[in-house]
């Protein structure tokens, strides 16, 4: 499901173009860093804006045996100020909440919620870079 | 020879009914206060032994504390697990390294089938 996830926003050209430092997903890259991900960093090493999709919990949930609940953040990063990343976490919204999406994994998707977002954030471990965090919770048939 | 009284006759009073829905309010709060300390403790315990951090004093982890709060006014019941007050680098944790070390929402997310599973039993 989440690579489904991925593809659906790596494959947005609007979102791609806000996010000139790309859209990782935290399977393949852990973390957003210059020796993880030196395309999220420009000539000077300095961070571009970017977006790490991370899962976070997954859980049963509902009345059926088979359903549960996938959680999962994107952590969008700027190195200073939050317009493109205010920009792209409005695009993630659009494309993602109440969206259905089909998992390349063959298991099912009913709807993907958005959770909440914390805005006005810094990451001190990427030199005080501006940081959103977005969470969302995808509903789905575990198979 | 039909009465002539006609009308309701109540075996117990609308002021009696209303003072036991009352008390019924009460009875599921405390309830309610019950499963979610219950469900504070649970969150507390599992953020301690899952914080994927390496410990080198141990005072985030043992900081770690989860508790419940009831506002009776307000028929409001709140379930808090935070960090310590005085570990100042909890949002650090949380936060940076694309969220590696967070432990707070993946324990409370964990804990919600269990939780919606308790307050099922308590409103049937």
């Amino acid at each position: 499901m989440i690579t489904a996830i991925y593809n659906h926003l790596h494959g947005d050209s609007e979102l791609l173009a806000t996010l000139t430092g790309g859209v990782w997903l935290g399977y393949d890259v852990h973390e957003i860093a210059r020796q993880n991900t030196p395309a999220a960093f420009d000539g000077n090493k300095e961070i571009l804006p970017c977006a790490l999709l991370q899962p976070e919990t997954a859980t049963p949930w509902g009345p059926n045996r088979d359903s549960g609940r996938l959680y999962f953040v994107l952590y969008l990063y700027q190195r200073f100020g939050y317009g493109s990343i205010e920009a792209a976490r409005k695009r993630i919204y659009a494309l993602l909440h109440r969206q259905i999406l089909v998992p390349t994994d063959g298991s099912g998707c009913y709807e993907i919620t958005h959770s909440n977002d914390l805005l006005g954030l810094e990451d001190s471990a990427l030199d005080g870079a501006a940081l959103i965090t977005s969470r969302f919770y995808a509903v789905i048939q575990r198979k | 020879m039909p009465s002539t009284r006609t009308g309701i006759k109540w075996i117990r009073p609308p002021a009696k009914l209303a003072q036991a829905i009352e008390q019924y309010g009460d009875k599921v709060l405390t309830a309610l206060v019950a499963v979610a300390q219950r469900s504070a403790d649970l969150m507390q315990n599992d953020a301690r032994n899952n914080a994927p951090w390496t410990d080198r004093t141990g005072n985030a982890r043992s900081g770690l504390f989860g508790t419940a709060e009831a506002d009776f006014a307000r028929h409001v019941v709140t379930i808090y697990l935070s960090h310590s007050a005085i570990i100042d680098y909890g949002v650090y944790l949380e936060l940076a390294h694309g969220g590696r070390y967070a432990i707070i929402m993946r324990t409370v997310e964990s804990h919600l089938p269990e939780l919606q599973s308790m307050l099922d039993e308590i409103f049937g």
